[in-house]
């Protein structure tokens, strides 16, 4: 079933988010490696949600 | 050539394999995900280790936005794949093209959707051999890259047809989860080999970026919109994220973890990516950037590091010709040769299709290698880049599948042929043949990869747009429209309730055998253990799972189109699959495994389904719904009590399967005039129980299409009280006419008195005075047993307010003396060792009636010629009165409930149960009590009854 909740939560990453982190990430002052963190901190939340997954199977 | 460089290849090689083999060992869940990332990340494997390095090159931060792109259907998993999930585990489809196929229906989507993923593989293959040359040229000399190649083209012909036959997954699992392992291994030697050697340290290294502003560089302006858009669609349709992701060996929690674990491997995978290229950047060697993997460590003089790089690029890309090829070979088999296969003609059909699968991937292989040899100019990332733009003409068709329903099969195939014509003529075709002047002219623009960003998002927006207009004109048919709605992501799966035309499970194995032949037996089994059935199965519902089930591997085997076909040529619904209304039996057991994934109303609407289903089950009163079909479709508790058939046997089967005497009594009841009816008799074994039945009223225009209700609620108890309270009357009645032809008889009786008495008078000694004697003997006795009657029927009416002083043994003996008058035809004596002398304070009637129902069990229970013992003693303020037979005694069970209503050991139709509990209250009344032992004083049989009666 579909989960609006989460469908919620990414459109609002997506809209407010996304262009803060980009604008932060691409600073011409800031260091190289800056993108990556970014991306880190996705895949960070990625493993938050799936971790409150809930799971038929045993 | 190295040596040293060969034997490092060898070694890694090696040991690639030994550690995937250790990773599949464990069996640990840690593990297993690993091995299912480490096999994403090997499908794009050579992207990352050469064209990453050259897309950084190119495009700078792009390239990590575009990664990120990639990895976003993953992180998203909720909206795309759990919901392609939750299909696969109902429908079953092993490729893309089957579930495409499924959702827009017809053999032109499959053949096109194939043609159209096979060409947009295409590049991928070449990009492989790309890989495998630069490989081989850089680490052999000129004479042996031929032969090489050769053998390395044996080495896949030989993996392919190892793959084919045996496990596919778990084979071609070890190979791919190796080569991502050996690739993560390179990727972080290599960076730690050119941080350490090239800039000595990190600082160092972020002070020389700093420096030579190379962050600016990064930064530059690039056609990144078109990049990330292709990586993000192209992720979606590429054959393998999704045939590992929608695998049925993969479960739910294993595949969520890609939503973390790969996305973290690809950004582990990127960050080295800028360091080794500005290390060659320094470095400057005379090869391109999309070499530096195993380039930079061989200037750097580490044979080990470069022959790790060497290494695994060699095993991702030999793994990827392999799994994509085979892959590929299945669609295009499915699609193509399998919908016309006639099955049963073909002997060892498996090893057929396991052949053909062989030569068409390795076909596929030589084309590619054929077209790599027309190819010249273009870089492992050109090929990515025109392959993705190709794959990602397939996505908004996958997407619409899953969210717009109103995406008909025109608008997607014409969508999906103009976007792919456009790719091909752009991005393709310039390849092979040079710009066209004449479209170059007319557009205004280059043609081939010197405006991939341009022709590549057209090309999307061309499928995109005329998808959007031709679904927007036309209806869809029914069939369309349902597929449609049944692929939706916040769809369940509701079968239809139809019948087949097979009653049975050997049936449907004979059905099968028409199409499948002798294979036929071994899919039902296999069907039958995947569900849990047995082969006695007759239940429509359990024969519609069945015929799911085996839709569903068919699926599997034969792909979408064969599948379907075989299974309306054998086993058709009866008659048509729509208008029929859905097969709630599957609904609730769906909605009994999956309710807990529901949110907000559906979940709120199913705790009300769950309430409404416990209150019809817990109802007292039997609850029956029967499709019109004649299909059960509840059976609640009740009714379950009253025939002894379980719910799980009943629910799903149909009415005229049940077991006799319900499946007459509920088939005369449907068929009857009347919607209700009151204590229907029934014979049930060999007990009679009475019903009332009722039936809810035919409204064939309810939603319900006309199911029919009925409540049957169980009788016997009351009409068993009826029948005794009648009788108890009739008895009532008699007694009363008794005391009346008493009295009546009592008036000739003193007449035929005096007549003796003088006779006996005027003839005393004479043989006429001692008949006279007799005669007034006779009339005396006659007169007591008239006198006992009138008392007795007297009954409540003779019942006196205070209890006298009564001589126990003239009540004992009044008793037998009325018992005898029954009809009994029954030899049991009647040994009564009572004292004359006991008297007790009682009322006589109801003493008399306490005694004459003691007696009468006693006498039921003895055999003949036995006898019954009445003692009494005192007992100071009581007497003890004993009456012990030897008869078969009272259960143990029952005996602590003898004194309450209908309790009976008697035979059904032999006693009331009534007796003892009116023993035991007329004993309430006299101020005395009641108890029985089983088996008898003093013996180890039989029965006593012990009253105790005041006797002060």
């Amino acid at each position: 079933m579909l989960n609006y909740r989460l469908v919620a939560a990414l459109t609002l990453l997506c809209a407010a988010v996304f262009p803060m982190a980009t604008q932060w990430a691409m600073e011409p002052s800031g260091s190289w490696f800056r993108p990556f963190v970014v991306w880190a901190l996705m895949v960070f939340s990625g493993y938050v949600v799936q971790r409150h997954r809930v799971w038929d199977e045993s | 050539m190295n040596p040293e460089t060969l034997l490092a290849i060898i070694g890694c090689l090696a040991l690639g394999g030994l550690s995937a083999e250790a990773l599949l060992r464990l069996k640990h869940p840690m593990a297993n995900a690993l091995i299912l990332n480490l096999m994403l990340v090997a499908g794009s494997g050579v992207l990352m280790a050469m064209g990453g390095l050259e897309l950084a090159g190119r495009y700078g931060y792009t390239l990590v936005i575009a990664m990120i792109a990639f990895t976003l259907i993953f992180l998203f998993s909720p909206l795309i794949l759990f919901p392609l999930r939750r299909l696969v585990e109902v429908i079953k489809f092993a490729t893309l093209v089957d579930f495409l196929t499924f959702r827009y229906r017809g053999g032109a989507v499959a053949k096109m959707t194939c043609v159209c993923l096979v060409a947009a593989s295409m590049p991928l293959f070449l990009a492989q051999f790309f890989a495998l040359r630069s490989i081989l040229e850089f680490n052999l000399s000129p004479e042996l890259q031929s032969p090489t190649m050769l053998a390395l083209l044996l080495l896949i012909g030989l993996i392919v047809a190892r793959a084919v036959r045996s496990d596919t997954a778990s084979y071609l699992s070890r190979m791919m989860a190796s080569a991502g392992l050996l690739l993560v291994l390179a990727m972080g030697a290599t960076v730690w080999l050119c941080i350490d050697s090239v800039f000595g340290g990190v600082d160092a290294m972020n002070q020389w970026v700093e420096r030579s502003g190379q962050t600016a560089i990064l930064r530059r302006e690039n056609p990144a919109y078109s990049i990330i858009s292709i990586f993000l669609f192209a992720s979606f349709a590429l054959p393998l994220n999704f045939n590992l992701l929608i695998s049925n060996q993969i479960s739910d929690r294993l595949s969520s973890s890609t939503a973390y674990i790969y996305p973290l491997l690809t950004l582990l995978l990127c960050i080295p990516v800028l360091p080794i290229l500005w290390a060659g950047s320094i470095l400057e060697p005379t090869f391109p950037p999309q070499d530096y993997l195993y380039v930079l460590p061989a200037v750097l003089e580490s044979e080990i590091i470069s022959g790790l790089g060497s290494a695994s690029i060699l095993l991702l890309s030999l793994s990827l010709l392999v799994s994509l090829s085979i892959m590929l070979s299945r669609m295009i088999l499915n699609s193509f040769v399998l919908p016309d296969k006639v099955f049963h003609r073909q002997p060892k059909l498996d090893k057929w299709i396991a052949q053909r699968i062989t030569l068409s991937s390795l076909l596929l292989v030589v084309v590619a290698l054929l077209l790599d040899t027309i190819v010249a100019g273009l870089s492992v990332t050109d090929f990515y880049l025109i392959g993705f733009a190709g794959l990602a003409q397939l996505t908004p068709g996958m997407l619409a599948a899953l969210y717009l329903p109103s995406v008909s099969r025109r608008g997607f195939l014409i969508g999906l042929s103009a976007g792919i014509s456009l790719w091909f003529a752009t991005l393709v075709l310039p390849v092979f043949s040079g710009s066209w002047s004449g479209f170059e002219a007319y557009t205004g623009v280059a043609l081939g990869m010197e405006n991939w960003h341009i022709w590549s998002i057209e090309a999307l927006l061309v499928n995109i747009l005329l998808c959007t207009l031709f679904s927007s004109f036309g209806k869809m048919d029914d069939e369309q429209a349902s597929y449609a709605r049944l692929c939706m992501a916040d769809n369940v799966y509701v079968p239809a309730r139809v019948r087949l035309d097979q009653v049975s499970v050997d049936e449907v194995k004979l059905s099968l055998q028409k199409s499948l032949g002798d294979s036929a037996a071994s899919e039902v089994d296999s069907a039958l253990d995947e569900l849990g059935l047995n082969a006695s199965e007759r239940r429509p519902a359990a024969l519609r799972q069945l015929r799911d089930q085996l839709s569903a591997s068919l699926n599997l085997r034969f792909g979408v189109l064969a599948a379907h076909r075989v299974m309306q040529q054998t086993l058709p619904f009866r008659p048509s699959i729509k208008n029929q209304p859905d097969d709630i039996y599957l609904i609730e057991s769906m909605l009994a495994i999956h309710g807990g994934r529901l949110t907000g109303l559906a979940s709120e609407l199913n705790k009300l389904r769950v309430h409404h289903r416990e209150v019809l089950d817990n109802l007292p009163i039997g609850l029956i719904a029967i499709a019109q079909s004649g299909e059960i479709l509840k059976w609640n508790t009740a009714i379950a009590d009253y025939t002894q058939i379980d719910k799980e046997v009943a629910i799903g089967g149909a009415i005229d399967e049940l077991a006799q005497p319900w499946q007459s009594f509920i088939d005369d009841f449907l068929t009857a005039d009347t919607p209700a009816q009151d204590n229907v008799k029934l014979l049930v074994g060999e007990q009679t129980r009475w019903f009332n039945i009722q039936r809810s009223v035919d409204k064939s225009q309810s939603e319900l299409g006309a199911d029919r209700v009925l409540l049957i609620e169980e009788q016997t108890q009351s009409m068993m009280l009826m029948q005794s309270y009648m009788e108890n009357e009739r008895l009532a009645s008699i007694g009363r006419l008794a005391a009346g032809v008493a009295h009546e008889i009592g008036n000739p009786l003193t007449g035929i008195a005096c007549i003796a008495q003088n006779l006996r008078y005027q003839r005393e000694q004479t043989p006429i005075g001692k008949s006279a004697t007799q005669i007034l003997s006779q009339t005396d006795r006659i007169d007591r047993i008239v006198k006992s009657l009138i008392n007795f029927s007297r009954g409540e009416s003779a019942r006196r307010e205070s209890l006298e002083r009564v001589q126990l043994r003239e009540i004992i003996d009044e008793a037998i003396d009325l018992l005898s008058l029954s009809d009994s035809q029954r030899r049991v004596e009647f040994i009564c060792t009572v004292d004359p002398l006991l008297h007790v304070q009682s009322d006589a009637q109801q003493l008399i009636q306490v005694f004459l129902n003691l007696f009468g069990n006693a006498l039921d229970a003895s055999p003949d010629d036995d006898s019954v013992t009445i003692a009494a003693e005192s007992l100071g303020d009581t007497v003890e009165v004993t009456i012990s037979d030897r008869g078969a005694g009272v259960d143990e069970n029952i005996q602590h409930r003898v004194f309450e209503p209908f309790v009976t050991s008697k035979e059904p139709g032999e006693g009331t149960g009534l007796g003892l509990w009116v023993v035991f209250n007329l004993m309430t009344d006299l101020g005395g009590s009641v108890s029985l032992t089983s088996p008898a004083r003093d013996s180890d049989r039989g029965s006593t009854a012990v009253m105790r009666l005041p006797c002060k």
